[in-house]
């Protein structure tokens, strides 16, 4: 009798453990906006810290990581920008430490891009944009705008000062800036550092509400309530074709992450089941996880149109395909649900993420470290299937979304993945099949409308033969009557 | 014995009821009497209120319908233009999404009625509401017959259809009012405008009688817990 009851305890116990268990792993939203829960994309398989890092002779160094803001990876190198030290680390391939450069140079550095040629540093403290060369050597600096909006020199009181944040270069070497308190835009630098203009600015907008009071209000009024400012961008990144991918503040609605072209136009396909917000449903306040909307501060793009933008809110990666599908959601906040002792392969204050061969890296400034995260089988499916997508490989894509299908069963992007390629096919029954079950409408209509053809066709001329024989039928029995009423009329007169 | 006298009962019950004359009184009654009072609203709904041509099973059937109407349009609409979650639906919240703006319509506009010198009372008020969703409840399951069978580009059709619908019950609902009540059409335009402050005021006068009543339960609830705390656990 205490067996089973011990048994029945200690099963009621791993139950609880596997549905706290399932609570926290990775989800996706469904086409009708709930919470459907995913297989893992991406899994931690590394973390580098101040006490784990080794440089390439498997020696512990002497210097450690302070507040890490930004990380970059080119080629065999990564680059992680250390803003209390005011250095820039540069770690292997292998997470091995090569060497730090940017001693006594920089202060307070906020951002970091590498091309081929330079190293590009936000050097915020200095006012200026630092630039490196390959060995390390500081080469030269893009300092501020001859612009009166800009501090001149240290006396000057009436400009503000530059500086700049996050910076991106793309590859004729034009750079694009970020930096603090400028609502004009990104500032776009020629690649010989002069200044060119600003891009892309966010539009301010007045809810009906506060354009009602703006009527009331008087001109002092008004000038007391101070300046309404557009939302500045948070961060950038420009990809191989020279667009620029933005996030924004909140306030930018779901418009939030912006896909800019070379006149600063939002170009950003927009076509998933849900809007590229991150996290639709307001968490319950009861899961102790923060509330509100996805927060984001860094966004990165890899070389076919898949974007990932890090939510500073909750520490989640959301990663969306050219489409605007979200495809998968992974890293969480990790002092959440009740758990005040970290666990190190959770975020505290996720700053910078960024595509590195086939990894992601992420850096977080109160951890003070690095967190590598790798595919796992379900993320690499997913990503093979919608690069075959991306180049055009419709039927690569198809096999390659049903083995997806096979690991993660509620994957509704497959079904409609698949349906595309059925459609190719010409195989419609199947297609509105599978895109009944991946909620598109534009292939089911578009699959339908032949197959509503071929039925039809076979129906319609039993359909039209009857109809013929019914108006003849009539016809016979009308004009039968009017022959007879005219022989009764005849026979009356 | 007994059980031979219950079946020659049915039978000669059966035996009674003309099956063709039943079918063409209820297609008189719910087909042709609608459409009568479309085309002919002036007319028509004299003789409803006059001639008592409005029958009472027509009302209830018209309610049932629209019921019905509103669950084939959650469950059975086609795909394309359906994106209601089945998991949500809930058969409970459907009848009472139906019956209870009928029930409250009609109280408040008899109310205003009342007040406004109208000649209609509440069993005509109720058969106006009623008859009114003929033309909704009709065309909206043709509606949702053929948005089994349309693409992306004719869903127009179906819109078309779905507003036809609520257009002409709004149409219906307007003239049975003003036949019923015997007004002309500014003081019917009057009526719906105070028949919503009435609407308004009940829902207020419900929404607060509910939240009194939750008030007084959670205190003879803390009463309760009070007596317990007090006298029951703590002289243990």
């Amino acid at each position: 009798m205490k067996k089973i009851l011990i048994v029945i305890f200690l099963s009621i116990i791993t139950l609880n453990l596997q549905i706290l268990r399932v609570a926290g792993k990775s989800y996706n939203y469904s086409p009708l906006g709930e919470v459907v829960y995913s297989a893992e994309a991406l899994s931690v398989t590394q973390v580098i810290d101040s006490d784990n890092i080794r440089d390439e002779f498997n020696q512990p160094i002497s210097t450690s990581f302070g507040e890490l803001v930004d990380v970059f990876g080119l080629e065999d190198k990564i680059y992680l920008v250390d803003r209390t030290n005011s250095i820039v680390h540069v770690l292997s391939d292998k997470y091995e430490y090569i060497r730090s450069f940017g001693e006594t140079l920089l202060t307070n550095p906020q951002g970091i891009f590498v091309t081929d040629e330079f190293i590009y540093v936000a050097d915020t403290g200095n006012f200026r944009i630092a630039i490196f060369d390959h060995n390390y050597d500081y080469s030269s600096e893009i300092l501020a705008p001859s612009d009166p909006t800009f501090k001149q020199n240290p006396e000057d009181k009436s400009g503000y000062d530059f500086k700049p944040l996050k910076i991106t270069v793309n590859r004729t070497g034009r750079i694009y800036v970020i930096a603090d308190q400028i609502f004009e835009g990104i500032m776009d630098f020629n690649p010989d550092g002069s200044f060119s203009r600003y891009l892309g600015a966010n539009t301010v907008t007045l809810s009906v509400w506060e354009a009602f009071w703006l009527k009331l209000t008087s001109e002092e009024q008004r000038q007391a309530q101070g300046y309404r400012l557009a939302t500045t961008f948070k961060n950038l990144m420009v990809d191989d074709m020279g667009y620029l991918y933005t996030v924004s503040d909140v306030t930018e609605g779901e418009r939030v992450i912006k896909k800019l072209n070379y006149k600063g136009i939002d170009v950003l396909t927009r076509n998933g089941y849900i809007p590229q917000v991150g996290d639709l449903v307001t968490v319950p306040r009861s899961q102790n996880l923060p509330v509100g909307p996805s927060e984001f501060i860094d966004i990165d793009v890899n070389d076919f149109g898949n974007y990932m933008v890090l939510d500073s809110t909750r520490g989640r990666i959301f990663t969306y395909d050219f489409e605007g599908n979200l495809l998968y959601v992974f890293g969480q906040l990790g002092n959440l649900t009740n758990t005040t002792n970290n666990v190190r392969d959770r975020f505290l204050k996720p700053t910078a993420l960024k595509y590195f061969n086939s990894k992601v890296l992420v850096v977080d400034s109160i951890n003070k470290n690095l967190v590598v995260f790798e595919y796992t089988e379900f993320g690499r499916l997913v990503n093979e299937a919608t690069k075959l997508y991306y180049e055009g490989d419709y039927q690569g894509a198809k096999d390659t979304w049903e083995d997806v299908l096979v690991v993660n069963t509620n994957y509704y992007l497959a079904y409609k993945g698949i349906a595309k390629a059925l459609l190719r096919e010409g195989d419609y029954e199947k297609a509105m099949e599978y895109s009944k079950l991946g909620y598109d409408d534009l292939t089911y209509s578009s699959a339908y409308q032949p197959y509503r053809y071929e039925r039809v066709v076979v129906v319609f001329p039993y359909l039209l033969s009857v109809s013929f024989a019914y108006l003849i039928f009539t016809f016979v029995k009308s004009a039968k009557q009017a022959i007879n009423k005219a022989k009764e009329e005849d026979e009356i007169g | 014995m007994k059980l031979d006298n219950v079946l020659v009962k049915i039978k000669s019950f059966f035996k009674k009821i003309n099956i063709k004359t039943s079918v063409r009184n209820f297609y008189n009654d719910c087909i042709r009497m609608p459409i009568r009072l479309i085309v002919y609203p002036i007319k028509g709904f004299e003789e409803f209120k006059v001639e008592k041509e409005a029958k009472g099973y027509v009302a209830i059937f018209y309610l049932f319908m629209m019921i019905l109407t509103q669950i084939i349009a959650y469950n059975g609409n086609g795909f394309l233009v359906n994106k209601n979650n089945p998991r949500d639906f809930n058969l409970f919240m459907t009848i009472a999404l139906v019956v209870f703006p009928v029930v409250i319509f009609v109280i408040a506009n008899w109310a205003t009625t009342a007040l406004m010198e109208g000649k209609g009372n509440m069993t005509e008020i109720f058969r106006v509401v009623t008859y009114a969703f003929f033309p909704y409840v009709w065309l909206g399951l043709i509606a949702s017959l053929i948005s089994n069978y349309i693409t992306v580009d004719e869903i127009v059709f179906f819109t078309i259809l779905q507003s036809l619908g609520v257009g002409i019950l709004a149409y219906m609902l307007f003239f049975g009012l003003l036949g019923i009540h015997e007004y002309g059409l500014f003081k019917t335009i009057m009526m719906f405008i105070f028949t919503i402050v009435a609407i308004a005021a009940i829902l207020f006068i419900i929404l607060l009688f509910f939240s009194l009543i939750q008030q007084l339960f959670t205190f003879i609830r803390s009463v309760y817990d009070e007596f317990v705390m007090r006298f029951l656990i703590w002289t243990r």
